[in-house]
């Protein structure tokens, strides 16, 4: 493990993270991983807090951003984002960092848990660019035990169903030049089906499956790992043409060197990324592309989401800081 | 052939990277059957992901023509340039943010223009001048006097270098895609990145390239080339869906041009097509500004047969090619030899039974075909394994039909048979098994249907407001595929049914649900004579791949089911409800069809 993240337990947190909390910004999702992180932070009485929410799946998110309303009191706020909307929310997201940059904060602490991928890459490039550099970030993600947990049977869990639409994300728009060839890299995560519609939608020469591995072995999480593999192993076979790679599942910063290497392997192409696994992985593939805009990426959203089994949480989280090239 | 050296003949590969040799072994001619995609002229052409327009358009480009009509690169009836639109490569979320504002459309043109120039000057970058002593020549001529002009009134000249050095025509076109590209680049690293990044839309001061000045002009100077066919360009654009509203206008005003004796445009969709207004305002229409193709409705029908053989044609050819077979198709998707069997001989006993009641020969024989299949299934729902497990769907007429005029769908269901029957056996692959077939079609069968949804609990109560749009698409699907399947098995004299019309005006979400069908694949849209005969209504086809799913005979359906709209509302949200109603119209004869419809399909 990279020394610029750690792992600790949930109830460690209040003690872990230093000083003061200016900002805590969380996002209300059908995952009861939303509450946990925000359950602690509440014990250090941040001064605002900013939760965002896709109003437009109000019905499933609606009562665990009731819970935190009630939770932090006076000092909560609503961000109302939609799910269709991305550039809506890019401008909505703006206005509010703009405005915490102009409040020179020394802390803001994230729970990057149950943001969406797009959201959560959107809101990263908005604080890596418009946040003072004194301003400390420190983002934290609570594992899961166990995904899809109503289903033992490793080939009949399912986080999602069906592939709606593919899109950029805003901020990582990447170059197309159609005399290139395309290297479509997917950091694989459990979604085998949109993956391999994924695939077959882009139709690159080049693609590039990642598996997420974990350096720290956590008997907590073993079984999560298993499916993982297993599942990569099974596209891998569905897809023999496919290049494999490994990236980090534990730090952002190695998930970072990671693709930059993968993407060094076939130079003059077009990018493609889609983050498919946890969010560390996903900041990871946002540092890369935040300083090489030929790089895009892309979100994939699903028809179906399993709002009822998705995940149960762990005890354990990763805690690291932003950090910003010169 | 070894069992090492063959190949899986099935195997998908992308248009795109296929080599011409390769291209053109596997590739069945069409274009006598789609004429005006090969023709002058602007054409839209319209199927799903699968039916062959990828195909089409590689076998159309230079190389491919130049090896099959054994003629040189100028004496071609036309010249190609492929453009494919990816999901993401034009319809940047980024650009979104334009949208209604002033500068939208002059942008997102100087966008697509920048795209399609790198695409038309990497194609003649990669051509070989060989044969034309001049090309170098005039090559040069043209980056003097035509393109440097072009990129300086379009506001590139800071950062043009006026290159002498050229050895060849191709470095001329190299150095041209390459201007396109930095300029692709300065756009995106100076305007598209820092949209996001503004709260209010943010001024451009950079070049501009339109289609008026800069592509148009370009292209007709292109056209003069002794060494390039005389005939018009054609830009193929793939997948046109993916572009976004603004730039789905902006091509449409290309094609409204009317400038088709410079440039043709052959455009691909997937039948998510966005508008056919122009950003002018006006309208594009067929057949004045173009000719529209539905490859997909082009053979359903009477046409059916022209897709069977093509469907043939291309499986032999890849059997010869890649797997080294000399074999029919039928011999290699062999059929149930002893279900053809039963049906054959219960058709025997049905044509018997039809004479013995007085019937013409004709009629029993027409009684025996039509009813054989739904008779057979129905004895084996009582004698075999319980409901119709055990009827086969082997065999390529079988197969051919399950595809639902979708070439893909066939070849990825073949591919997964022959990986299947490759991993039971040591020897060489000389044919599929029947039993590989069965399985394979099955777990194809509800793979396709699944993969998109979550089962519904048929006797759940369904909550309106909580339904997405897809999963009332699930709804319809299987409410339709169970009342078909009650037709199946009905007495009734017309059962066989695997597509519904309806002539009243469908509320806004049964629209939307439908489309979304047809875009995924599930439904075919087409049309027929209304019953009055006074016009015509609309006609959704089922995927024949769901019929294993349901226990239909995917060949030769002759039936429609008339749905007045409501009841399509019924079926998407409350199936209980949809299949009692089903069943009182069974019961009543199926009163409410339409008895002007019937055509007898004697396949």
């Amino acid at each position: 493990m990279n020394d610029k993240s750690r792992y600790i337990k949930i109830t460690d947190l209040p003690e872990t993270l230093p000083g003061d909390v200016d900002y805590f910004i969380t996002s209300a999702s059908y995952e009861n991983r939303c509450l946990l992180v925000a359950n602690e932070v509440n014990n250090l009485h941040p001064k605002n807090v900013i939760v965002c929410c896709n109003m437009n799946h109000h019905w499933y998110n609606g009562k665990n951003l009731e819970y935190l309303k009630i939770l932090f009191g006076d000092s909560f706020s609503l961000l109302e984002l939609n799910s269709k909307l991305p550039s809506q929310n890019n401008d909505t997201l703006l206005v509010k960092i703009i405005s915490i940059a102009e409040s020179n904060p020394e802390h803001i602490v994230i729970d990057i848990t149950t943001f969406t991928h797009e959201t959560l890459l959107i809101l990263f490039r908005l604080l890596y660019t418009l946040l003072p550099v004194r301003t400390k970030v420190s983002f934290i993600y609570l594992e899961a035990s166990d995904y899809s947990w109503n289903i033992d049977n490793i080939e009949e869990k399912w986080l999602s169903k069906g592939i709606g639409e593919i899109r950029s994300i805003i901020g990582y728009p990447g170059i197309f030049n159609p005399s290139r060839n395309t290297h479509l890299i997917i950091l694989v995560g459990f979604e085998s089906d949109r993956t391999i519609k994924l695939i077959e939608r882009y139709d690159s020469t080049i693609v590039s499956l990642g598996l997420g591995i974990k350096s720290t072995p956590n008997p907590n999480n073993q079984s999560i790992m298993d499916i993982a593999r297993k599942k990569h192993e099974l596209l891998v076979n569905q897809f023999p043409h496919v290049k494999v790679f490994n990236f980090c599942l534990e730090t952002p910063f190695d998930t970072k060197e990671s693709i930059a290497k993968q993407i060094a392997l076939y130079p003059d192409t077009n990018i493609v990324i889609a983050a498919m696994n946890n969010k560390i992985s996903t900041i990871g593939a946002g540092m890369l592309a935040i300083n090489n805009f030929e790089i895009q990426l892309c979100y994939v959203m699903a028809y179906q989401y399993n709002t009822e089994y998705y995940s149960k949480p762990s005890a354990d989280c990763c805690i690291f800081d932003l950090v910003r090239s010169v | 052939m070894s069992r090492t050296e063959a190949q899986n003949p099935f195997q998908y590969q992308t248009p795109e990277s296929i080599k011409t040799d390769d291209a053109l072994s596997i590739f069945v001619d069409v274009f006598k059957d789609f004429y005006h995609v090969i023709n002058n002229g602007n054409t839209f052409i319209h199927g799903p992901r699968g039916s062959g327009k990828s195909m089409m358009f590689r076998i159309m480009k230079s190389d491919c023509q130049i090896k099959k009509l054994g003629i040189g690169l100028s004496e071609l009836p036309f010249y190609a340039i492929h453009i494919p639109v990816k999901d993401t490569s034009l319809r940047i979320t980024d650009i979104d943010k334009l949208e209604k504002n002033y500068g939208a459309i002059y942008l997102n043109e100087h966008f697509m223009v920048l795209y399609f120039s790198i695409c038309l000057f990497d194609t003649l970058a990669k051509e070989d001048f060989s044969r034309y002593d001049t090309a170098k020549h005039e090559a040069i001529e043209f980056y003097k006097n035509v393109l440097l002009k072009r990129f300086k009134l379009a506001g590139w000249s800071e950062y043009l270098h006026e290159r002498s050095d050229f050895t060849s025509a191709n470095q001329v076109f190299e150095e041209a895609r390459n201007i396109c590209a930095e300029m692709q680049s300065a756009f995106t690293r100076n305007f598209i990145v820092k949209i996001s990044l503004n709260p209010t839309v943010i001024t451009y001061e950079g070049p501009l390239c339109l289609y008026s000045d800069f592509l148009l002009p370009i292209v007709k100077e292109i056209r003069m080339f002794t060494f390039i066919p005389s005939s018009p360009l054609y830009f193929m654009v793939d997948d046109a869906d993916e572009l976004n509203l603004t730039q789905t206008q902006i091509l449409n005003s290309w094609v409204s041009f009317r400038s088709t004796s410079d440039i043709c445009y052959k455009v691909s969709t997937q039948l998510k097509y966005k508008t056919f207004f122009a950003s002018t305002g006006s309208k594009i229409d067929a057949p004045h500004d173009f000719y529209e193709i539905d490859l997909t409705e082009a053979y359903t029908s009477d046409h059916k047969e022209k897709y069977n053989r093509n469907v043939k044609a291309i499986i032999e050819k890849r059997l010869d090619v890649m797997g080294g077979l000399k074999i029919t198709a039928e011999n290699y998707f062999p059929e149930d030899e002893k279900q053809a069997k039963e049906i054959a001989s219960l058709k025997s006993t049905l044509i018997k039974q039809q004479k013995e009641s007085g019937k013409e020969d004709k009629a029993a024989y027409d009684y025996a075909y039509r009813y054989a299949t739904s008779e057979y299934i129905k004895i084996l729902e009582k004698t075999g394994e319980g409901h119709g497990h055990n009827y086969s769907y082997a065999g390529f007429t079988s197969l051919v039909h399950l595809s639902s005029n979708i070439i893909r769908n066939f070849l990825d269901l073949a591919s997964k048979m022959y990986v299947s029957t490759y991993n039971n056996i040591t020897e060489p692959v000389e044919f599929i098994p029947v039993n590989i077939q069965n399985a394979q079609i099955e777990e194809y069968s509800s793979w396709f249907l699944e993969s998109n949804f979550e089962r519904i609990i048929s006797d759940q109560r369904l909550d309106k407001q909580q339904l997405t749009h897809h999963k009332k698409l699930y709804n319809l699907i299987d409410s339709l595929g169970q009342a078909f399947s009650r037709f199946f098995k009905s007495d009734l004299s017309e059962r066989r049914m695997f597509s519904f019309y309806f002539e009243d005006e469908p509320s806004n979400e049964v629209e939307c649900v439908l489309k979304i069908g047809v875009s995924t694949g599930y439904f075919h849209r087409s049309s027929k004579s209304n019953k009055t005969g006074t016009g015509r209504a609309k006609l959704y086809v089922i995927n024949r791949m769901l019929a294993p799913l349901y226990r239909l005979d995917p060949v030769s359906f002759s039936g429609y089911l008339f749905l007045k709209a409501d009841k399509l509302e019924l079926a998407m949200n409350n199936q209980k409800e949809f299949l009692k109603y089903i069943e009182d119209r069974i019961g009543k004869g199926n009163k409410e069809q339409d008895d002007s419809q019937l055509k007898l399909d004697l396949n």
